[in-house]
This record gives structure tokens, sequence and C-alpha cells, in this order.
């Protein structure tokens, strides 16, 4: 067990170190000078910092950048020095906002996501699952085919034209909810709905199949045979065996969730991760684009060995191929 | 079902209809279902609306004419007309190409891609394996969609970049699909029979490993293309995708949602159609999943 | 019958790594198959009986030893020479729908090998199907059918058509009828004789069914655990068995006389084969055999010849523990 960590840690860490040196020299490779660039991106938003055209070398973006990664460095030593830096978490200024660190942004920014995304994931979970029960226990009926449609449209549309859609009705139609913001209740409801439809669908498609497969089993006809009623049947055999493999599934879900809060709350205002993230793409803030990233996909990239692991607890078959593996 | 030949005992030949292969069989199946075979028309449709847009399309996707701006769906422009009086309907019928275009291009390179680097690994095995699963384990491993945004960001816009950007994420799940298909058909009898009678080993990946391979590649293939719109959508969303003035349903999405309180039907109609196109191209690859694999 | 050998088998070792462990499939097997006979492999499931058929085809790289075809050695030959001598030795399989390609109808199934070997034009490798197909007793207007059309019977006579198409002297059956209802069991079984008086062919035929083995075999091997425990010509075998699990197998099959059926001494195996992973030390079958003495742990006993062509691997017959045991 231990080693099966230890491997998938490594993975991670291989796979973060990998994807920050295709980025950099990715950002090198691109014709001009991405100082240069992201100098005219700030420059038309937020006014004029520094000197017009190619003259920029006093300009405070330019010089943070060089103090910490030097003048003229290979592109190689760059990722080493941001390696060295991001090991003990000081990511240094973005380039938009060089008074203020990146790490100081994230630290703000990620409750927020965290919040948002557990909540969605507790409405997914709570609606999703009964919804994928009953459709099970109803095979072929009209609540079976209607609840799998709707788990179809689910996950088909994308939860930003959902977003927008339910803005649209919820928000400028009916003036019911806020259209953006964040702090009270009512401000949760639009952003968690538009990001629970695909997982509500997901488990929802899942738990029917699952349990369906269960219900088949030899070993549930056997618990009928000893006298059980259907439900006491259902509740202690065919629920747990087909709950624990939803594990498997959160994990997917979870990190769905999570790229979705780039769009969601850009959407509404909201100032967590994903928009971070997304804004700093939109302006081309380099520093910010590749830190935040960085963090979200490790943070993706743990949960999912976390629910892994519980996963391998949860299955007791699991465990015993992994040990009998190697 | 084709009625399948037998003997009786006593040595009769039941006639017999003519003989359908797995394929044959899973159209067939498809077939049966009109829900798939009405999206399988509108996609169909689709395609050629996207095909032939220069010639559908009323106007031009940038035509202005800020006489007729925001107008609402009438007959002259059936989706009314945006800010600066281009016609909506156009600039979706462009949006429809463009998706098209770059949901088929990126699609249709990771599944070469990744098919032959996932059928190489799986048949050769060692070192070559080793290799490419260490690769693909890399960059499965880290978040797909947000790698595009960060190729986007640093590559830049346009539709080529967008297109590298979606197909370089997506054919490592290709890969792997396709390895892990290979691997266990590889171990299959006929396998080892074509071996037996001397087949080389290009024989047998050609004629017997690959085509037997292909089941749920075809499936994931099938949710490709909507995957790769969606991926370009939200990239359009982010202000990353195709550069404006070229449409595209995020654009499209955006302006519209700028405008959304006083004219609301620059934001429903695209939503909405995107939505439509999506669900017809998903529903469609959900109907091939079950006409090859039919529970019960 | 002092005729050469078509197949001879030299100390082969199959060996699988599995994990940290070693799964021993075959170990050091000795065997020879003349022309035109049947040699029978019995044994339970996991002896290693179906990974010896692979091996002596060249299907699996054997792990040690040597496999001698009509006189050349199969370890040594270049990609090309083993192609064209793998004309001359087949192999049918347990489960007729998975040794046929679902994808190809039934006629390319079989005109594959001809094609394989570039025998002729489409058109007379066609017509050779179709005479194929007449032979093993299907019919040529199945040429077009798909393997799932078919009963598991008819594959498994495609398989056959398919394993003469390029007119082998030997064919490894691995477990042929197993998979198949008693009735279609006789067919197959007899559709096989007779192919073997037509073109004089040499089985090596694989099975766990005691019966069906003795009726079609000259020559029958036991294994257990990867190891020949017994061999000889089939009646010496059958009628006086000299190893305990041989005498173990026998023992549970009735025999239908006239006088009605009639057993055997029946003796009942304690526990089970152990795993291949972890064979007992020694002769692999002593934690079961209730004959066991002590020196039965520490090495496996050699294959000694008691009478005639009967060999048997057993300390009960070494010359040390007094010869030749009474035979039951």
């Amino acid at each position: 067990m231990l080693v099966y960590v230890l491997r998938r840690l490594l993975m991670i860490a291989i796979s973060f170190v990998a994807v920050v040196t295709i980025t950099f020299y990715l950002l090198h490779a691109a014709p001009g000078n991405f100082l240069d660039i992201s100098q005219l991106q700030t420059q038309q938003t937020y006014g004029n910092r520094s000197q017009q055209g190619g003259v920029f070398a006093e300009s405070p973006t330019v010089k943070a950048w060089e103090e910490r990664y030097g003048k003229n460095t290979p592109t190689w030593k760059q990722v080493l020095i941001f390696l060295r830096y991001a090991a003990t978490m000081d990511l240094g200024p973005s380039f938009r906002f060089p008074t203020d660190t990146i790490q100081h942004m994230i630290a703000i920014a990620v409750p927020k996501t965290f919040i948002l995304v557990l909540a969605s994931m507790a409405v997914a979970l709570l609606v999703g699952v009964p919804m994928g029960i009953i459709a099970a226990l109803r095979r072929n009926s009209w609540i079976d085919r209607l609840t799998m449609l709707l788990s179809m449209v689910g996950s088909a549309i994308p939860s930003y034209v959902l977003a927008v859609l339910a803005i649209l009705i919820f928000a400028v139609e009916l003036h019911l909810l806020p259209t953006s913001g964040w702090g009270s209740p009512k401000t949760l409801v639009l952003p968690v709905l538009s990001l629970a439809l695909g997982p509500i669908s997901g488990f929802a498609r899942y738990m029917r199949n699952s349990l369906i497969g269960v219900l088949r089993e030899d070993y549930i006809r056997t618990g009928y045979a000893k006298g059980g009623s259907t439900w006491q049947v259902i509740f202690s055999h065919a629920f747990r065996n087909s709950l624990i493999p939803l594990v498997t599934v959160a994990g997917p879900q979870f990190a769905f969730l999570m790229v979705g809060t780039v769009w969601i709350e850009s959407m509404f205002n909201i100032p967590g991760l994903g928009s971070l993230f997304g804004s700093a793409a939109q302006v081309r803030d380099y520093p910010l684009v590749i830190a935040s990233s960085a963090f979200f996909a490790l943070l993706i990239m743990v949960i999912n060995l976390l629910v892994d692991i519980s996963y391998m607890y949860l299955d007791p078959r699991i465990r015993a191929a992994y040990e009998s593996h190697r | 079902m084709s009625t399948a030949a037998g003997t009786l005992n006593n040595g009769a030949v039941i006639a017999r209809t003519r003989s359908v292969s797995y394929w044959g069989l899973v159209w067939q199946r498809m077939r049966a279902d009109k829900l798939t075979m009405i999206c399988l028309g509108f996609v169909v449709l689709f395609i050629l609306v996207g095909i032939f847009a220069p010639w559908i399309a009323p106007t031009g996707y940038n035509a202005m004419n800020p006489v007729e701006a925001r107008q609402g769906p009438s007959l002259r422009h059936l989706s009314g007309t945006d800010e600066l009086g281009r016609d909506i309907f156009s600039r979706l019928i462009y949006s429809l190409r463009n998706a098209i275009l770059v949901a088929f291009t990126a699609s249709i390179s990771s599944i070469v891609v990744g098919s032959l680097v996932g059928a190489l690994a799986g048949y050769q095995g060692g070192i070559v394996d080793t290799l490419l699963v260490g690769a693909i384990d890399i960059m499965y491993a880290f978040p797909s969609f947000l790698f595009s945004v960060v190729m986007v960001t640093v590559i830049g816009r346009g539709i080529p970049a967008i297109i590298i950007a979606i197909a370089v994420t997506s054919w490592v799940g290709i890969a792997r699909l396709m390895r892990g298909q290979v691997l266990s058909v590889k171990n299959r009898d006929f396998v080892l029979a074509a071996q037996a009678l001397g087949a080389s080993r290009w024989r047998i990946l050609l004629r017997y490993i690959i085509p037997n391979s292909l089941g749920p590649l075809i499936v994931s293939v099938a949710f490709l293309v909507p995957g790769a719109m969606l991926a370009e959508g939200a990239l359009s969303i982010l202000g990353l995708g195709i550069a404006p003035p070229m449409p595209s349903w995020g654009n499209l999405i955006n302006t519209g949602s700028t405008n959304m309180r006083a004219f609301p039907y620059q934001l429903y109609i695209p939503a909405g159609s995107f939505a439509l196109v999506l669900l017809a191209f998903t529903y469609l690859g959900d109907g091939l999943n079950r006409a090859m694999n039919p529970r019960d | 019958m002092a005729a050469e050998p078509l197949v001879q088998v030299h100390h082969l070792k199959k060996h699988f790594p599995q994990g940290r462990g070693m799964v021993k499939a075959v170990d050091d097997v000795s065997l020879n198959i003349l022309p035109g006979e049947t040699f029978g492999l019995v044994g339970e499931s996991g002896c290693g009986k179906s990974t010896l058929g692979r091996t002596i085809l060249g299907l699996y790289e054997a792990t040690a030893g040597k496999v001698i075809f009509a006189g050349r050695e199969l370890g040594v030959l270049s990609g090309g020479e083993m192609s064209r001598l793998r004309t001359q030795m087949q192999i049918i399989f347990q489960d007729p729908a998975s040794s046929l390609n679902p994808l190809m109808t039934t006629g390319v199934n079989i005109q594959e090998a001809l094609a394989i070997h570039r025998v002729g034009s489409s058109s007379t490798q066609r017509a050779e199907v179709e005479r194929l197909l007449d032979e093993v007793g299907i019919g040529r207007q199945f040429q077009g059918t798909f393997p799932y059309e078919l009963s598991v019977g008819q594959q498994q006579r495609v398989a056959v058509a398919r394993a003469l198409a390029l007119k082998p002297k030997f064919i490894v059956c691995d477990e042929p009828v197993s998979s198949l209802d008693l009735s279609v069991q006789g067919q197959i079984i007899n559709l096989l004789l007779n192919l073997q008086k037509e073109y004089g062919l040499a089985y090596l035929f694989i099975s766990h069914d005691l019966r069906v083995v003795q009726f079609l075999s000259h020559h029958i091997a036991v294994m257990y655990l990867g190891h020949i425990v017994e061999s000889g010509t089939t009646e010496e075998v059958y009628e006086h068995p000299l190893h305990p699990y041989t005498q173990a197998l026998l023992s549970a099959v009735p025999e239908i006389t006239a006088e009605g059926t009639q057993r055997r001494q029946r003796i009942v195996l304690s526990g089970e084969p152990p795993s291949p992973l972890n064979p007992p030390s020694g002769c692999p079958f002593h934690p079961r055999c209730e004959r066991r003495k002590e020196n039965c742990s520490k090495a496996m006993p050699e294959l000694l010849r008691i009478s005639g062509e009967h060999e048997v691997a057993c300390i009960l017959y070494t010359p040390e523990s007094g010869g030749a045991e009474s035979k039951e």
C-alpha cells in the first residue's frame, strides 16, 4: 500500500515538473518577447505604467521578473528557479499586480473555490444518487427514461452554457437570484446549480447502471430466498456494493468541478482560484498563469490520489489485487 | 438478427438470409433506435451546413449593417442582428462551421496519433511500452483542459493553435484505450491461431488485432467530437478561442451575455443552438455505444 | 516399431514470471510422438498441459530445453524457416468461438491459412476452402457466415478445417471437446479419428477426460504440476497404473461392463492441487499422497522405465525402495 502511494506521489511530482517545463519552453518559443507582449496587455488594461513601445526596461513588472530569474537565463535554469521557489511556496509577484505576491493571491482565492466545489459536490451527491437509485428500482418506467434523458442533457451541455441560461432565466427574467457576487447563500445558488448539473447526471447514470447490475447478481437472489423483503435486501446488500465504486466516479467528477470553476467563477464574479486562473490567462499574466494552473492541477491530482486510496480501503478485492501484484 | 444457418441432425439445411457481420449488427441495432437515427440525421445536417456555409448563410459573417442593428428575430434575420448590425443567423452558421472544423481536425489528429502510439505500445511491449506508458501517465495525470488553456495562452489564438491545443490533450486518452484493447486482444485464441498458421507480426497487427480493438475506440471517438467542440467553446468563453470578428459559439455567448438584459435573444439563441448541437452529437455517441454494447 | 519420432521434446521448461515469484507451468518434460499416432496428455486444470502443447508448437518461447520436429530443432530456426515449418504443425483450441476471428467470415478464417503462405490464387484458395468445409462435415454453403452464427460444434469443425488447410503432419488438440455437449463431442472425436486415418496425422490430444483419452490414444502421459508423473502405452497405464496420482484419477472413472457399472477401488484425494506459484518441495504430489515416504519431500523422483514403454516418476518404484512394488 505504501509503495503504491509513494509511486503515485512520484508520478504526480514528475507530471508537475514536466508540465511546468513544457510551459516555460513554450513561453520562450513563442514569437516575440513574452515580457513585451504582456507589457502591452497590461498597458492596455491598466493604463500606462511604463514607457511606450519597446523601451520597457524600467517597468516594475520586468524588474520583478528579472530580479527573480535573472537576465538571459537559459530556459531550463528558469524552470529550476521556479521549482525551487515553488517548493517554499514563494511564487513571486504577478505581472498584473507587481505589488502583490502570487501565493497571497492564491491563499485568498482557494477557500472560496473550496466552498463552491464542496457545495456542488454535496448537491450532486444528494440529488444524483437518489435519482439513480429510483431510476434503477423503476427500470424502464417513464421515471427511468425521464431521469436518463435529463442526465444525458446534463452531461452533454457544458456548465458555462447552463450558467448563462440559468442567469438569463432566474436572474434577468425572473429576478429571483443575483447575477453575481459572493457572500450570501443566495449568491451561491446559481453557481452551484450550474456546476453541479454535470456531476448530478454522472452520478445518477452511474448509480442506476451499477445498481441494476448488482440487483441482477446471484447473491441478491439469495437474499430474497433467505426471506428478506425487497427493502431489506436492497439496503443491506445492493447499496453497499454499488455505493463503494461510486467513490471511483467521485474522483473524476471532482476534477470536473474544479476545472469548471474557471468559467463559473468568471461568470458570477466569484474571486476564487478558477477566476484567478481564468483572468490571468486572458491578460497573459504568465507568472500567475503558470503558478495558479500548477497549483490547481496539484490539488486535483492529490485529491484523486486520496480518492483512490480510500477506494482501496473500502473494497477488499482491490486491496488484495494490489497486494498480490507486486 | 439474421437467421443463423444450421444443420439439423438429419442433415437438412435451413435456408438462410444474408449473413450479417459484426458491424452490420451494430448498424441494425442503431437503426432500431429512432432517437439515435434522428440525431444521426441532425449530425449529418450540421456537417453539411458547416461544409456549405458560405453558400447557405444569408450574409457574410462580418457583414455589418448599422441601420439594422439590435433587431429581434424576424423573417429577414432569422436570429436577429447584433450590435453592429450583423445577421446573427449567418454568424451562427459560421460558428457551426468553425466548430466542426476545429472539432473534426483535432479529433482525427488525436485518433491517428493516439491509436498508433497505443497500438505500438500494446503490441510491442518491452521498453517501447514502458516509455510510452510513462509518457501517457504523465500527461494523463494533469487535468487536460488546464493544460490546453495554458497552451493557448502561450501559443496564441487562431484556429491552428486551438486545434493543436485540443489535440495534444486528447490523444493521450485514445492511446491509453487502444493500448488496453490491444493488450487484451493479443492474448485471445484467434491471435494465437494466426501465429500458429505462420502469420507475420504485421499481418496479425493489421488484420487481427487492430480491427478487433476498435470497439471502445469508436465510441470514444464519437464522444471526442462534441468534447472538442466543448473545449473550443470553453476557450472562447475565456477569451482564448477564435479571435473576433470570426464568430464562434463562445464568442457569441460572451457578447450575448453582456447584452442579455436588454436583448436576451442575443443570448438565448446562440446558447440554445450550441446546446442542441452538442446534444445531437452526444446522443449519437450514446446510441452508438448502446448499439455496440447491448445490455440485456 | 522403431519409427523415427515426429516430435521429440527434451527437458522442456516454460516458466512465467509473476510478481516476485515464478509460475513453473512446464518443468522438465520430455516425450516423443510417433508419426500417425495419438499421444494423450491428461491431468487436472492448471497442471500445465495446455502450456506444454503451445510451447511445443513454439507459440510460447521455451525457457529451457528443446523441441525437435521432423528432425529440425525449433528454437534455432529463422523466422522464415519457422513459418514454413508451421505448415506442418497446427493447433485446435478448447473454446472454438474465441479461436476464430469474429470479424472474418467462416470462409476467410480458413482461407487465411492459405493466403498467409500464398498457396495458389484467390479463387483456388476459395475452392479449397469449400472442399475443406465439405470434408469436416459443414458444407460449403456456410462459407459466407460469421462465426457467431454457428453452433459451438460447427465452430469447432471450422477450426479443424483451418488446421487441415495446410496439410500438416501434426496437430495439437488442446481440449478440443471439453466445451461441447456430449453428443457433439462424439461427432468431433469421430471426425478427428477419420481424418487421422485418411491423412496419417499425429495428434497431441490434451484433455482432462480420461475416457476420451483412452479411446483415442496410443500413448499416454499423466501430468501433475508441470511434471510428467507417468507415461506409457494406453494399455500399460490404464490397466496397471503405477503412480498414486494416476491410480486416484483412474479410480474415479466408472467403467461400463456387461455386468453394469463397475468401479475400481475408489481412492479419494485429500486437499487440492497446490498453486504452481508455490509448488511443494521434492515430488509435487507428496502432500496428497497416501503412500508418501520421508524422502518424497526431498527430491523430485526421476522418470524410470519399469517395463515395455511404461515409465513412472515415483519413489515407490526406485531400486532403493525395493523395485517395482505390487501393482494394483
